[in-house]
């Protein structure tokens, strides 16, 4: 095998779930989901690397029978190679290993292995598995002459460039939308039959036993901690918290309110009366 | 973006050899397709089956009733397989004023077992378990791809469709066109010209989400055992009706109107679900439920009248695309049919392609099997019924008139003494403004259509 | 060595301190370590740390930082980081060094637990390690109360450990639209719920011009394309921090949610009388999005008119 191995490991999203917000009861919508936004833009990443490394590219996934069909779409789109790994991995770390042991044993240890932001902790825990330079939240992934750059986002709008030494693993934001698989690639890519591993992963065991989890409850937001205004006396710390200054609760002298307007006319109205009484809009009337 | 392109409306032209790239393409894995490319591949042809959404049934993913019983000739034992919600084991038949109803209920334990009538199931299920069907015979079933045009060969006869994936062109000895209603491919093919415009009405529908517990104990059924109910007099007198079916935790609840009604009232159609949701009969039924999914689609109800040319050179229309769907007041029956028109399109083409002869002669028998079975002798039957059903006397008089009468019946009026029938008939008539002369008439119809 | 069984860990670049340092820094009950470049520059802006341990490192890289502070926090029972980009990127280095659980996107953190946000933050899951874990929290799930005196600080030296990077070769900051953005008093923000192509937002810029606001988006409509990444609004977008926040259509994510700061005002336009974001907000109305900024548009326009 020669040329380097370029690996998009797309996420299987599973089905849609809903949390019912009052019981906390999750169920899982209709419907059959497909490649994510963000494994989507991995996957053409992966197809351009390979282009301009010399290299091969494999699309892979942890997934069921169903994931079949995205990997199909993945092969008849230009990747070399595909492979579904069934496995049940417990957490990120074991799904990291699930996934490299799948690799390596099909086809050798992977240079770069491109993510979809959407994958948590998985890409994180490859690296560092792999002792791999890691590139995670990339708006842009490239190669030229051999090595790979990226643009990171780092947090308050700032930007990090990167140089990236082999071997990799990224993960990119869904910024690119993935090419289409021309109609003589789509009808061979059907009657190709999708390999499947199943890893022999050692569930992970951590000194401590495995982490316990409770059944999940509905999401309700913390409260949050509001500075104390600074005032000498107490009264009039609250009335500076109370004089909409400071405390979205305690601001319009009441708790926080949810309407059911009959249209979107009373709906407009509520929002220029909330809009005019805190001083946002002139008087309307 | 290209995986939305839209039909194009010229054929392209090819310098077609005897060589084609498949036997038959099918286009669109609805009902009507996926039957069409079973009957091909089963008979050992090649066939692609083109769907441009990501899979079958995707574009609709909660359904309605569909009547098995041409699958017998489809599916051995389908019942075992099919992805049902409940099987139909009451039917009614609702008459509605804004505070009346009166409803016929029919039930049945015949119903609830093999060989079954009718079934509730979700579309995206039913649709993926006969595209699979389809594929297991060896079908190639191409998603996310658009069928944008045909291709011609310079005689004019149809040799494969052209897509919308980068070398898309496909060509074939046989087109089947199962698009849907609106078939662009019918229309480029020519197959509706001099036909009348093709009728078309909305139906809208909401899936409310139950718990099965409540939904079984509000419809009074246990296991899976369902109900459908049909409802006339619910459209503010546009015509069209009403319907709530049971799935196994949801309902579905939704009208079939006429879109120009509804333009003339100034009214859009969700108005109308929600009136139906709040009607004293419904609201009991639907109380609580939760949204699960709102959708609203043409349906082709011109009915035989109106069916487009069904066969051309190296073309085929059937189900929706062909107006096979029988959808008029408290029917609304499109999937049989259009099961059965894909079956024997299926057919027509595996007759076509062993005697080497894909022409409109070739593929002549397909109109002779559906003039033979119950997909045309069933149009040809009710093709009155949309008028009759659809009517004035029908949306608005009827439903008034009989839940009065009903009333005038049951209405303890002491000490009066109670009325005679004939005179309370003929009281309610003259009430509604209605004349015994049309009632006759519509009574006539409706014996020749049903009779 | 550290010695505390609860400690939060701030990655800085340049003495500047990410989103959620303060807030994590909090949720340890003040025991901060500070790493990164000019770290002790960074430490000094904490405004709810008690004891803040100072490292300074020649480059801020998740595997470098991983291996020099393994020995360091070998000690700490439960360590804390905040799901901003370099905090995200080290957890799970350091908890694969540290072999140990790691528990993220958390809402809240205790020496023993943290209760994660689950399926796009609609719910929260309890989950108890037997022993030491690292965790991460959502930036802006809690806030953190300035503390009134000064954080006692202690600086420490790290190791420097060999191993395999990527190369930062620059960090740029944001250019002017995002900074006009990014300080905005008004903001409207527009989700999937509001957006279904370029007009809307267009509707929405004309909105905010009568408002005086500036105009951002979730991710969701950023990724389709209706508006540029550099309107993106959360932790990995823009960050903002306005008095007037209006949210048409947004669900609530906690990623979104986390780059907005604290408003005083919050609106909430959403069919979902439920999501996080109406829970949240002080005038949740439950409509629909583009017909209420339809209408909205046309009153402030008769308004001006
Ligand atoms: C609200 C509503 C309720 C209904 N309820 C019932 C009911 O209870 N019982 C019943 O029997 N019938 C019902 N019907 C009617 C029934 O849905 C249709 O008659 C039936 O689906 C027709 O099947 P078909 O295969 O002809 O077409 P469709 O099911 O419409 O399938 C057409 C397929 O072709 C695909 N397609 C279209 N154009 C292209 C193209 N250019 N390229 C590739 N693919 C394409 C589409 O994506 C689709 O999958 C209902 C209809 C509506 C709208
Ligand atoms: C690593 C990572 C980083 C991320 N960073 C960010 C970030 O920085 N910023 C960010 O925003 N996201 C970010 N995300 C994405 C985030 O998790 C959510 O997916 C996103 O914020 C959801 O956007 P939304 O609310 O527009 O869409 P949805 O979650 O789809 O919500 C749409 C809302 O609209 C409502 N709605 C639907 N129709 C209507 C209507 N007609 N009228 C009114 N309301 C309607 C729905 O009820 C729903 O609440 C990140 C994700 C990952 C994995
Ligand atoms: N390539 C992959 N294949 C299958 N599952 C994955 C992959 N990458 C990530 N995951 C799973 O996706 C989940 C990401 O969820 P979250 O951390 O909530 O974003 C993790 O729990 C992983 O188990």
């Amino acid at each position: 095998m020669i040329g380097v191995l370029v690996v998009a490991a797309l996420t299987w999203p599973g089905p849609r779930v809903a949390v019912d917000q009052l019981t906390g009861t999750v169920r899982t919508e209709e419907g059959r989901p497909g490649a994510s936004a963000a494994g989507l833009a991995a996957l053409e990443h992966v197809f351009r690397l390979a282009e301009s490394l010399g290299g091969r590219a494999l699309a892979v996934t942890i997934g069921p029978p169903q994931a079949d069909e995205m990997l199909r779409e993945a092969l008849a789109a230009g990747a070399l190679h595909v492979l579904r790994v069934e496995a049940d991995p417990a957490d990120d770390e074991a799904a990291a290993r699930a996934l490299l042991s799948a690799v390596a044993e099909h086809h050798g240890p992977p240079d770069v292995v491109v993510f979809g932001d959407d994958s948590g902790a998985v890409p994180g825990y490859l690296a560092a598995l792999t002792d791999a330079a890691q590139a995670l939240g990339l708006l842009e992934l490239t190669a030229d002459g051999g090595v790979l750059g990226g643009l990171r986002r780092l947090d308050k709008g700032r930007r990090e460039r990167l140089e990236i030494p082999l071997p990799a693993v990224c993960s990119v934001e869904p910024v690119l939308r993935p090419r289409r698989a021309g109609l003589p690639a789509m009808l061979a890519a059907r009657n190709t039959k999708i390999p499947v591993v199943r890893p022999d992963v050692p569930q992970h065991r951590f000194p401590s036993g495995p982490v316990k989890a409770t059944a999940p409850r509905a999401y309700r937001p913390r409260a949050r901690i509001v500075p104390i205004p600074a005032a000498d006396r107490a009264i009039d710390r609250i009335v500076a918290l109370t004089n909409g200054l400071g405390a979205n609760a305690l601001a319009t002298g009441g708790s926080a309110t949810v309407v059911t307007p009959p249209d979107a006319a009373a709906a407009a109205d509520l929002v220029i009366e909330y809009l005019t009484e805190h001083g946002y809009l002139g008087d309307t009337t | 973006m290209p995986e939305h392109a839209g039909p194009g409306t010229t054929s392209t032209v090819v310098a077609a050899t005897p060589q084609r790239a498949v036997d038959v393409v099918v286009v669109g894995a609805g009902p009507a397709g996926s039957a069409a490319a079973l009957e091909v591949a089963r008979a050992g042809h090649s066939v692609v089956l083109l769907e441009r959404g990501p899979y079958p049934g995707s574009k609709n993913v909660y359904g309605g009733v569909v009547y098995g019983r041409v699958l017998d000739e489809l599916v051995p034992r389908w019942w075992e397989q099919m992805p049902v919600q409940r099987w139909v084991t009451r039917r009614s038949t609702m008459i509605m004023t804004p505070t009346q109803a009166l409803t016929v209920d029919f039930r049945t334990q015949a119903w609830a077992g093999p060989p079954y009538n009718g079934a509730t199931a979700h579309r995206s299920d039913l649709d993926g378990w006969l595209a699979g069907l389809a594929e297991k015979e060896g079908a190639v079933l191409v998603p996310s791809t658009v069928a944008t045009g045909l291709l011609r060969d310079t005689a004019g006869a149809i040799v494969g469709v052209r897509t919308d994936r980068p070398d898309g062109d496909l060509t074939a000895k046989v087109v089947i066109a199962c698009d849907g209603v609106n078939s662009f491919l019918a229309k480029e093919a020519g197959m509706f010209a001099g036909k009348p415009t093709g009728h078309v009405t909305l139906g809208v529908k909401e899936t409310l989400r139950l718990p099965r517990s409540v939904i079984d104990e509000r419809f009074g059924v246990a296991g899976q055992d369902g109900v459908d109910i049909e409802i006339l007099g619910c459209t503010r007198g546009i015509p069209g009706g009403g319907f709530v079916y049971t799935n196994l935790d949801s309902l579905s609840v939704g009208v079939v109107v006429d879109p120009h009604g509804l333009a003339g009232k100034r009214l859009r159609p969700e108005e109308l679900v929600a009136d139906l949701k709040r009607h004293p009969a419904i609201e009991p039924l639907v109380r609580g439920g939760e949204l699960l999914e709102y959708s609203a689609h043409l349906i082709p109800e011109g009915g035989y009248d109106t069916m487009p040319e069904l066969v051309g050179d190296g073309f085929l229309v059937a189900g929706d695309a062909a107006a096979m769907c029988l959808a008029a007041g408290i029917w609304l029956e499109g999937v049989n049919f259009a099961l059965g028109a894909g079956m024997y399109a299926g057919r027509a083409a595996v007759d076509a392609l062993k005697v080497g002869d894909t022409s409109k002669t070739g593929l002549a028998s397909y109109r002779r099997m559906l003039d033979e079975s119950f997909v045309l002798a069933d149009h040809r039957k009710l093709r009155r019924v949309p008028g009759l059903v659809l009517g004035q006397r029908m949306q608005e008089s009827y439903p008034a008139m009989l839940c009065d009468l009903a009333q005038g019946l049951f209405h303890v009026d002491n000490p009066q003494p109670k009325p005679g029938l004939l005179k309370l008939v003929r009281r309610t008539l003259k009430r509604h403004g209605i004349r015994t002369r049309d009632v006759v008439s519509d009574a006539l119809t409706g014996v020749r259509s049903f009779g | 060595m550290i010695d505390t069984d609860f400690l939060a860990i701030v990655v800085v670049r340049d003495g500047e301190l990410p989103l959620g340092a303060d807030e994590v820094t909090a949720e340890a009950d003040g025991s901060v370590l500070v790493v990164g470049t000019d770290a002790k520059v960074a430490a000094g802006q904490l405004t709810a740390a008690r004891t803040a341990w100072i490292a300074e490192s020649p480059k801020v890289a998740p595997a470098a930082l991983a291996a020099a502070l393994t020995p360091v926090v070998k000690g700490v029972r439960t360590i804390v980081l905040s799901s901003s980009p370099d905090g995200r990127d080290l957890a799970p280095r350091l908890a694969y060094a540290l072999r140990r659980p790691l528990l993220t996107g958390a809402n809240a953190v205790t020496r023993t637990s943290a209760d994660v946000l689950r399926w796009g933050s609609q719910a929260l899951v309890e989950l108890t390690p037997d022993g030491p874990f690292v965790a991460t929290l959502q930036p802006g799930v809690r806030g953190a109360a300035p503390l009134p005196t000064p954080a006692r600080l202690v600086e420490i030296a790290l190791t420097g450990v060999e191993v395999k990077d990527a190369v930062s070769v620059e960090v740029t900051t944001p250019n002017a639209q995002e900074a006009d953005l990014a300080e905005a008093r008004r903001v409207l923000g527009a989700g999937a719920g509001l957006v279904t192509g370029p007009e809307q937002m267009e509707l929405l810029a004309r909105v905010g011009e009568r408002l005086g606001a500036s105009t951002g988006a979730t991710r969701v409509v950023t990724d389709a394309g209706w508006v540029g990444h550099e309107r993106q609004i959360g932790t990995t977008g823009v960050v903002i921090d306005p008095d007037l926040y209006v949210a048409f259509g947004i669900s609530g994510a906690a990623q979104h949610v986390g780059g907005l700061g604290s408003p005083r005002h919050v609106i909430s336009v959403n069919t979902d009388p439920c999501c996080p974001m109406t829970a949240r907000a002080d005038l949740g109305i439950v409509a629909d999005a583009p017909a209420v900024l339809a209408e909205l548009a046309r009153r402030l326009e008769e308004r001006d008119a």
